[in-house]
Order: structure tokens, then C-alpha cells, then sequence
């Protein structure tokens, strides 16, 4: 299964394969994040278009409380849509499972066992921030970090198993332990990780939109380093189901960047301000709709207030018809009379 | 019993709280007097293994029956949450209080427990869950010559709007420098005291064993219930450990104590409760009667706690008279596809506003919407799960919230009948206050990660009807012919 990006693959000897572990880490805005997400879609392809044709299982180790650090359903879905996919169908290929807390990351296992055991078109596991909950307290050291750790290197384990025992390729990503500008650039959670894993990629942002990406560890393959030219794309994160306010907010600002600002005719452009008047005014009505993308919902908004114009516009002209026709019969009558 | 001689009285609850393997009640007499009484109490614990029948289930039960501070264990059927499925579980009895602890350790040693209940909620509460008693309340008891309780019948003072009459002592002291370490600097040169009913608050001066005397001699005088005062424990603490350092044995309680390293301060200030005067001065007495009377917790824990950790406490209490045994607070499970997720968890609603200069404009406001939609529409864990209980059986969360709003609302029209300023208004808007911060917080618990019982759906499908309900209400408006220029729908993260 492709990663998404030919670079990483290559990086990779190929890509992800079924019954491995795959480890990336990097820091906010190196790109992991939407890289996780990548692989997700990914998953869902067809052998000819890369992917494992089943279904995947995301799970979530975040505290919402601590950092935003989940799901972007409307970067998923633009992903998904990119990829030629049905989005609703893809969609519902897609199992979230989360755990807030330390004692609750613990009973993931469980649940992803449980899935996989109840449908087997699970091909592949995402673990997004798998030890983020245990490290979150930097502070902790001593007795109580151990303590933590062994129960991350019990939650990797009993990860690894089902995955391995069920022929799953296993993907997790974490930030990197330390300071990376001192060049410190192991994962964090503790040796067990890295320990357990096929392959460990290191992701670094060193530009504007380029990254740069080391391979750490491969069963095959010597460590290098490559320069991802295009980078991973942004790091756009939020709670489960971002606001809506906020997907429409970032929707209409790269529509306007993007979109608006290429149009050369003045009265397409103003047709454009007028639309994104309308969708200002009905933002309730997208908010509380039952399509998933905020482009969806803008459409559907759009449509509603052409059609609004339509019947304005209907009703205009039956005016004038009908006092044309009144005209008409006057100047009949005058010209009888 | 016998030869036993009972006496009787009738106060308020002051305090409850564990001491040996007994529980220690404070009680405020009609006549001013305060007494310690105490209660009998078995500590227990319930875990799932296998089926009575089943040959394992059987070896453990053998096994664990014969741990030395087992006393006793019973296999009992219980509705489990959140499925509310049957269950044959194991009900354990451990000999005290003491050995609860190492009892849990041993037994999670065992391979074949799958699942532990009532493990994480305070023997206080489980004392008052059992009694069915809060805090605060009337009631009339009878106890033998050595304080043991005999009977206890609770006097359905619930309507009252005069909290009890427990005596207030605030008072606060400036160290004259910040405590290095236990004992260690913050001399404290004066303690100011203002008590309930007079006038100015009154200075105590002099050399600091003079002061520490001062307060010791004013408080046994006073005879204070509750004390009250910024950041009460740390003051409380700092105060002990500098009558420590000066040689003095400070007395705060009702009865005798010395302080220890490594012991809590709570047995220092045994017969009167520590309040902190922030929350005293948000909530009020009345305010804090509410929370203990809601959440069955004595008023200490009551004013510290935050509010989802009330709705849990009464969230227990509700599952236990329900017969539910209390799962462990790690459980949570969010589970669904990204279809689901997205199409579910539609959070609250906000009609953008037109902008402009409006006049003539008047706003419409919910009473209590999203309580009422969880009453109404029976939105609980257990009738909001794949497979819902008997629907027509009023859930946990909308039976405690329907008795807290229907309190809330009593209070609420009640200020109206009482002059603005007078004790009384003040007292039923306390009530009333501390009540609607719960109400507030009970439907955004349901959905909150930390909640023990646990189920987003019932969090999503508030969020779903209350979204409705403005629609339709701004339908309704604008059929009416008027315009809407603004409607929200806020919703707790």
C-alpha cells in the first residue's frame, strides 16, 4: 500500500505492506498528522490504485482538554474525494475508536481486537499519537515515569498482537522525545517503541512547504534521509467534528484565495461575493445539514438561493406578462373604439 | 441491645465521614447542641467472573471466599451498565476498611476477574448511598450511651428554604512571609475573625502564640460548625504547623488531636467542616445545602467538588437504589465509524445575525431546554444505548434530572414571592443557582470523557432535539410575521 507519497515509499522500499509495523514521527507541522490521514484513505483503495481494499480502524489517543490532536473529518473527506472514492462509502469503511485518558487508551486494544474479530475487511490500524497520553506530563520522572511507560509498552504489545495475528499492517505515529532543534530525534514513549517496530520514519519540516524525511529502522534497507520537495501537506487538527463555523470559514477563505481571485470575469466575481452572502446568511441552516463536507453543504445552499432567485425572477416576469397584457387589451379596446 | 439505654434527637446532619470501620455523623440538635454519633458500616466490592455454574466461576468464589479479611461473599444477578444485560456477579465482603485495599490488590492478582464494581467511590459515600441519607438534612435519631446509632428517620425538610442553623466562623491571617516549607516561616502576626451575626470583623494581635491562643480560646468560646476562609485547607494546614513549630498544640476540632507528619489535617478539625470562602461566597449556605442534598456527599466535599463530580456521586447513588452495580471510571467507549461520527455529533446551532441597527426587538429564551429534552424525551445511558431498555421506564439520567428541576423551578418562583434583598429571597436564589449549575452540566457530562456510565449518544441526541427545538421555534416566529435576526444554541464541550 502507497503512503501517499512516492518519496516515503521509496524511503520504504515500497510502502506499507499487511503484518508490519510502520512508526513515523515528527513534530506539529512536519506533516505526520496529515500523512495519518493519507494512509487512512489509502487503505481504503484498490490493490491497482495501491491501497488494501478494506477497511480501516483509526484509533485516537488524545485528551481534548490537553491539545487538539484528532481527527480532521473534512481534510478526511476532501482526501477521500481526491481519491475517487465514494465519499459515503468510504466514509463508513472508516472506524474511529478513542481513547481521552491513559485508562482508556489501555482498553483500545480490546476494541480494536473486538472490531477486527466482528469484521474481517479490517486491513489496516492507524494509531494517531499512540503515546501521547503517556507523556503528556513532562514533568513526570522517576518511579511514575517507569510506571507509565510499562503500561504504554503493554498497550504496543497487545496492539502489535492482534495485528500480527491477524495479518494487519499496523501504522502509529508520535512526536519526536525532546528538543529536536538539539538534533535529539528519537520517538517518544520509551525504547519499546521503536523496539517493536518494522520500520521507524523520522519527519522533519525544513522549509516553507518541503520536509525532510529518515529512515531509522528497516529490516532491509540501510538508514537515509530524503528531501520531500512538496512536504505532507498542513496540519489543520480539531476535536472529532470540527465546527462547522470554522470549516466554513477555512472553505470560503480558500475559495476566495483560490477560486474567486482567478475568475476574470467582473460579473462572475460578483455572482461569487453574492453566493458567499447567501452562505453567511444560511450558515445555521449548513451547520444543522446532513451532508459531512462544508463544500457540500455550500453547494447545497448555493443551489437553494439560485433557486430563490429563479422564483423571484419567475414571479417578476409573470408581473410584467400579466401587465403587458392588460396594456395590450387597453390599446386593443382604444384601437376598436 | 440489651439494657441499652436510647436517647433521641432531632437535628441537622453536620458532617459524616469514615473513622475505624465505623461512620462518624455530626449532628446539629434543635437545641444548638452538637453531638458525634456513629453508624455501622461493611465495606464490600463486586466482581465479575465466571458463571456461578461454571466451574471457574466456582473455583474463584471458593478462593476468594477464603482470603483472610473476606467475610463473606455472595453471588447476586445485577443489570449491568451501560448494556443493562443481566449478570450473576460476585458480591464480596471485606472485614474492615483497613484491609480494602489489599483485599482489591490480591484479588487483581487472580487471573479469571473480569470486571470490578464499586471500587473507586469513597466509603462515605457509600455509607450515605446506603443509608440513603444527604447531608444536611433533618432528621430524627435515636442512639445508644455509647453514641452507636440505633434508628435514623429523615424528616423531609426538603422544601425549607432556611438553611440549617449552622454556626459560621470566617476568618483569615497574613503570614508575614510566604511559608518555606511546613512549619517553616510565614509567622503569622494577627488572625481577623468575623462570625455570623455581628457586626465588625474582630482582630486578634499580639505575639504569635499569643494569636494562636487567642483563636484556639475564641473558637472553643464560639463554637463554630463550619470555618470558612480563603484557600481554608492551606490556611488550616499552615496554622496547625506553626502552633507545631511554636510549641503549641492547637485544637480546631470537637475533639482532641495532635498533628502528625504524613497524617491528613481532616482529624484536626473533627465536628466542623472547612469551606473555602470563594465558593462560600458564590453558593451560600443554602447553595451548599443543595449540593450535598444532590449529590449525598457532606458539605466539605460538596463545596470542593466540581460539578461533574456531583452528578457522578448522584449518578451512583441513582444506578446502586436501581440495583446497578457502579463501574470503574476508566470505561469509556467511542466506537462508531467517520460516517456515524460526522452525521451525529452535528454539535449546536447558530443562525448568523443580521447586522444593522434593530428596535422593537424582543428575545426568547428557554427555560431549562436542554434538562426538559432529557426528561421529556427519556434521554438516558442505558435508553440511548444499541440496545435500549424498556422505554417506557423512566432512565437514570432523566430521573435525577427531572427532581432536580422540578427543585430548581420550586425555588425559582418561590424567590418571586419574597421582597428583593430579604433572607429569605437570598436563600431560595442560592438554591436555586446552585441547582441550575447542575442542571447546566448534567447534559454535557453525558457526553464527557471522564464520566463513568458514559454514552455519547445520549450527549449527541440532546444536541440533536435542541437543534430542532430552534428551528421550529423560529418557524413558528416567522409564520407569526415576525422576523428572526438572530438565534443560538450553544453547546457544552
Amino acid at each position: 500500500m502507497t503512503t501517499g507519497d512516492d518519496g516515503l515509499d521509496s524511503l520504504l522500499g515500497g510502502g506499507i505492506e499487511p503484518g508490519r509495523f510502520y512508526l513515523f514521527y515528527g513534530d506539529r507541522g512536519s506533516g505526520i498528522d496529515h500523512l495519518i490521514h493519507q494512509i487512512v484513505v489509502n487503505g481504503l483503495l484498490s490493490p491497482g490504485g495501491s491501497g488494501f481494499k478494506g477497511k480501516c480502524v483509526y484509533v485516537n489517543c488524545g485528551n481534548y482538554r490537553r491539545g487538539r490532536m484528532m481527527l480532521d473529518t473534512d481534510l478526511l473527506c476532501r482526501l477521500v474525494k481526491a481519491a475517487k472514492l465514494d465519499l459515503y462509502e468510504a466514509l463508513d469503511r472508516i472506524y474511529i475508536v478513542c481513547g481521552f485518558s491513559e485508562e482508556q487508551e489501555e482498553e483500545l486494544p480490546d476494541e480494536v481486537e473486538n472490531l477486527v474479530r466482528g469484521d474481517r475487511d479490517v486491513r489496516l490500524v492507524v494509531v494517531h499519537n499512540i503515546a501521547g497520553l503517556f507523556t503528556a506530563d513532562g514533568g513526570v520522572y522517576g518511579r511514575a515515569r517507569g510506571e507509565k511507560i510499562m503500561r504504554l509498552q503493554g498497550i504496543v504489545y497487545r496492539l502489535w498482537r492482534v495485528c500480527a495475528e491477524n495479518n494487519l499492517a499496523l501504522v502509529a505515529s508520535c512526536r519526536p522525545a525532546g528538543d529536536t532543534a538539539l538534533g535529539e530525534v528519537k520517538p517518544e514513549g520509551g525504547g519499546y517503541l521503536g523496539h517493536k517496530a518494522t520500520a521507524i520514519i523520522y519527519v522533519r519540516r525544513i522549509g516553507r512547504r518541503c520536509s525532510s524525511a529518515y529512515l531509522i529502522k528497516h529490516p532491509s534497507l540501510p538508514s537515509r534521509g530524503i528531501v520531500l520537495k512538496h512536504g505532507l501537506g498542513g496540519d489543520p487538527l480539531g476535536r472529532i467534528t470540527p465546527s462547522f463555523r470554522i470549516l466554513f470559514q477555512g472553505e470560503v477563505d480558500r475559495l476566495k484565495r483560490t477560486y474567486r481571485d482567478a475568475l476574470m470575469d467582473i460579473g462572475c466575481r460578483r455572482a461569487f461575493d453574492s453566493l458567499v452572502e447567501a452562505w453567511g446568511r444560511e450558515q445555521g441552516a449548513m451547520g444543522n445539514s446532513g451532508v459531512p463536507t462544508a463544500m457540500e453543504a455550500m453547494l447545497l445552499t448555493a443551489a437553494v438561493d439560485n433557486r430563490r432567485i429563479i422564483e423571484e425572477l419567475l414571479r417578476e416576469i409573470e408581473d410584467i406578462r400579466s401587465r403587458l397584457d392588460r396594456v395590450e387589451e387597453r390599446l386593443r379596446e382604444g384601437v376598436e373604439g | 441491645m440489651a439494657g441499652a439505654a436510647f436517647h433521641r434527637v432531632t437535628g441537622w446532619i453536620l458532617d459524616v465521614y469514615m473513622e475505624g470501620d465505623k461512620a462518624a455523623l455530626w449532628v446539629k440538635s434543635e437545641e444548638g447542641e452538637t453531638l458525634q454519633l456513629t453508624d455501622g458500616y461493611e465495606a464490600d466490592l463486586y466482581v465479575g467472573l465466571g458463571s456461578r455454574g461454571s466451574r471457574g466461576g466456582e473455583e474463584l468464589a471458593c478462593l476468594i471466599q477464603a482470603h483472610p479479611h473476606v467475610t463473606r461473599v455472595e453471588w447476586e444477578v445485577k443489570r449491568i451498565p451501560p448494556s443493562m444485560e443481566e449478570r450473576e456477579i460476585l458480591h464480596v465482603y471485606v472485614d474492615s476498611i483497613r484491609n480494602y485495599r489489599r483485599v482489591l490488590s490480591d484479588l487483581k492478582r487472580l487471573d479469571g476477574i473480569d470486571s470490578y464494581y464499586n471500587i473507586d467511590l469513597l466509603h462515605v459515600q457509600k455509607y450515605l448511598f446506603r443509608r440513603g441519607l444527604p447531608p444536611t438534612c433533618k432528621a430524627e435519631l435515636s442512639y445508644t450511651r455509647d453514641g452507636g446509632i440505633s434508628s435514623l428517620t429523615m424528616l423531609g425538610d426538603g422544601g425549607e428554604v432556611k438553611p440549617p442553623p449552622f454556626k459560621i466562623l470566617i476568618f483569615d491571617f497574613y503570614p508575614i512571609a510566604a511559608p518555606r516549607r511546613r512549619g517553616g516561616g510565614g509567622r503569622i502576626s494577627g488572625i481577623s475573625i468575623l462570625e455570623e451575626g455581628k457586626g465588625d470583623p474582630e482582630l486578634l494581635k499580639g505575639s504569635e502564640g499569643e494569636v494562636v491562643a487567642a483563636f484556639q480560646e475564641h473558637i472553643q468560646r464560639s463554637d463554630p460548625d463550619l470555618l470558612v476562609s480563603e484557600d481554608v485547607e492551606e490556611k488550616v494546614s499552615h496554622l496547625l504547623w506553626r502552633a507545631r513549630e511554636i510549641g503549641f498544640n492547637l485544637q480546631l476540632g470537637r475533639t482532641p488531636g495532635t498533628l502528625k507528619p504524613g497524617r491528613p489535617i481532616s482529624h484536626l478539625h473533627r465536628g466542623r467542616v472547612l469551606l473555602d470562602l470563594k465558593v462560600f461566597l458564590r453558593l451560600g449556605l443554602a447553595g451548599i445545602v443543595e449540593r450535598c442534598r444532590f449529590a449525598y456527599i457532606p458539605p466539605g466535599l460538596a463545596a470542593k467538588w466540581p460539578a461533574g463530580r456531583l452528578i457522578d456521586s448522584r449518578q451512583c447513588y441513582e444506578a446502586l437504589r436501581r440495583g446497578m452495580p457502579i463501574p470503574r471510571m476508566r470505561s469509556f467507549h467511542y466506537v462508531k465509524t467517520v460516517r456515524e461520527a460526522i452525521l451525529s455529533d452535528r454539535g449546536g446551532l447558530i443562525l448568523s445575525p443580521k447586522i444593522g441597527l434593530h428596535e422593537n426587538v424582543a428575545v426568547l429564551d428557554f427555560e431549562s431546554m436542554y434538562p426538559h429534552i432529557i426528561v421529556k424525551h427519556n434521554i438516558s445511558y442505558e435508553t440511548m444505548s444499541p440496545s435500549p431498555s424498556n422505554q417506557s421506564v423512566e432512565g437514570l439520567i432523566p430521573g435525577l434530572t427531572r427532581e432536580t428541576l422540578i427543585r430548581r423551578l420550586y425555588f425559582k418562583h418561590l424567590r418571586e414571592e419574597y421582597p428583593r434583598g430579604s433572607l429569605e429571597y437570598e436563600w431560595c436564589d442560592q438554591r436555586q443557582r446552585a441547582l441550575k449549575e447542575l442542571l447546566v452540566c448534567i447534559y454535557g457530562y453525558t457526553g464527557c470523557f471522564a464520566n463513568r456510565f458514559s454514552n455519547i449518544s445520549c450527549y449527541e441526541e440532546v444536541n440533536r432535539i435542541a437543534r430542532e427545538n430552534l428551528v421550529k421555534a423560529m418557524n413558528i416566529a416567522v409564520e407569526e410575521g415576525y422576523e428572526v435576526i438572530y438565534a443560538l444554541l450553544a453547546v457544552s464541550k
